[in-house]
Order: structure tokens, then sequence, then C-alpha cells
């Protein structure tokens, strides 16, 4: 498979077509994702081939943070002050490209997006919410941590995203 | 998107009236109105919620980041295979 682009979602994109076996993440690039990003909840960026603007893939950031019941005593965190995260909150491959690793690809895409943002404004991991176990699984392979009781919020820290030494650069376009 | 589900529900005369004047504005029916008011009011509200850790969750998390330690194989073979995708121009040969 020749390696798509990432570039920001955009309105001559096309995503009508765009077919995943989760219906939420179906809906939510082809009827939200621009609406979304058009009024600043977040940022999705496509999988496309350089000549087609069909959206083959996406992922969806936004700026996020945890928040704590009570805040502890000692140093660790100033009191009331809750943690910056990046929250990747959908990642969705088209079903004709399963199998080829672009979720893998979108998903290290993000933790690099997130790696860089994070040296501009400050965060300390990447959160992830999870659609479900199907996904939860997905995520566990790639070293997610379990935020929550709640297993559906998962996070990779940005140290640790920091050593894997991604660099997207080449095959991103602004 | 299969439309199979009710909504019912009481308010009062005002608010209704309210509701019919601005459906009215925009040439919607109320019902329609109320279905993309309500739509997009939880989409934000999806969108900007907050996780609130308790005390145990907390421990774990800022001890994680106290502590990051390194990637595991699994997710190190992960970021070698894109990488080396990135470099050839190719996804999974």
């Amino acid at each position: 498979m020749i390696l798509p682009i990432i570039e920001m979602l955009a309105k001559h994109h096309v995503k009508n077509g765009f077919e995943c076996d989760k219906p939420a993440l179906t809906n939510y690039t082809r009827n939200i994702a621009l609406q979304h990003q058009q009024r600043g909840l977040g940022r999705t960026y496509v999988a496309v081939y350089d000549d087609s603007p069909t959206v083959i893939g996406y992922y969806t950031l936004a700026a996020s943070k945890v928040s704590f019941e009570s805040w502890p005593t000692d140093k660790r965190m100033p009191p009331n002050m809750s943690v910056p995260t990046i929250l990747l909150g959908k990642l969705a491959v088209d079903n004709q490209f399963k199998g080829r690793k672009l979720g893998e690809f979108l998903l290290l895409h993000a933790m690099w997006r997130a790696e860089q943002t994070s040296r501009q404004i400050g965060a300390v991991a990447l959160e992830v919410d999870v659609l479900d176990s199907d996904a939860l699984g997905f995520y566990e392979k790639y070293d997610l941590q379990v935020l929550a009781d709640d297993p559906l919020h998962m996070y990779i820290t940005v140290d640790k995203i920091r050593q894997l030494a991604l660099d997207y650069a080449s095959v991103t376009r602004s | 998107m299969a439309i199979t589900e009710n909504v019912h529900f009481r308010t009062a005369p005002e608010i209704k009236q309210t509701i019919a004047d601005a459906a009215a504005v925009l040439g919607l029916s109320m019902t329609d109105f109320i279905i993309a008011a309500a739509t997009e009011r939880a989409q934000t509200v999806l969108a900007r919620r907050t996780l609130v850790l308790t005390n145990d969750e907390r421990d774990r998390f800022l001890n994680a980041l106290a502590n990051p330690g390194t990637p595991s194989p699994a997710l190190v073979a992960a970021a070698h295979r894109t990488m080396h995708a990135v470099r050839e121009g190719v996804l999974n040969p």
C-alpha cells in the first residue's frame, strides 16, 4: 500500500463514502467532524492519497485536561491545578483499507503530533477516549494505559512518546 | 440513521411559544429545531467533558508522569515499522 498523506480535514475532502465498523465513527467523520472543527472543538486529520480527496482514515485531537476529586497534600501537584493533556477523541480507518496497518500509522501520527504540540503549549499525556472493548484491545497493543476505573479512558505520557523519536514531517501537510 | 426512537416532554406554554417562534424564524418544524439544538449542545458537552480522577486513579496517574518508564517492545516495534514506512513510502508491503 502506497503511503497516504496526513492533512487537516477541509471542505474539499470527500467523506460521504467513508465507512467503518462503528456507526458512531462513520457518522462522526461524515457529518460532525468538520462542524466541530469550525467551532474550535477539535481538529480532525485525515489520511488521503496525494492525488485524491477521498478520506481513507482519520483521527481527531482536542485540548483536554485531567482533573482530580481532591489534590494530593504533598508537592506533586499545585493545588487546584488540573493536568493539561491532548485528547485523541476519535480514530478510524475505512473498511476498504483495513489490515494494512493504517490504524497503527494514524495512531503513531497522533502521538507524534501530540508530542510536537506539547512542546508549544505544554501537555503531559495523550489521552484517548476509547469507544468500546474492541478499541481497548487495539490501544493496549500500543502501550496505552487505562486512566480511570472506567477503562474507556486511556493515556500515554508525552515522555514515553518522545522516546520513540517519531518523525512524520515528510508525509504531513499542514 | 434509522429514526426509531420517541422523546416526549412537557413544558410551560411560554417556553413552547419561544421555541415555536425561533423555529419559525429558521423555517424549521419545532421537532427539527429541538433536535438540532439539543444535538448541538450534546456534542459540545461530550466534546468538552473533563475527566475527574478518584484519589487512587490520581496517584497512579501522577506516578506514571513522574516515572514514565520506557515504551513497551510492541510500541517500539510499531514505531520502527511506521518510520520505515515513511522512509520507504510504502505501508505494510
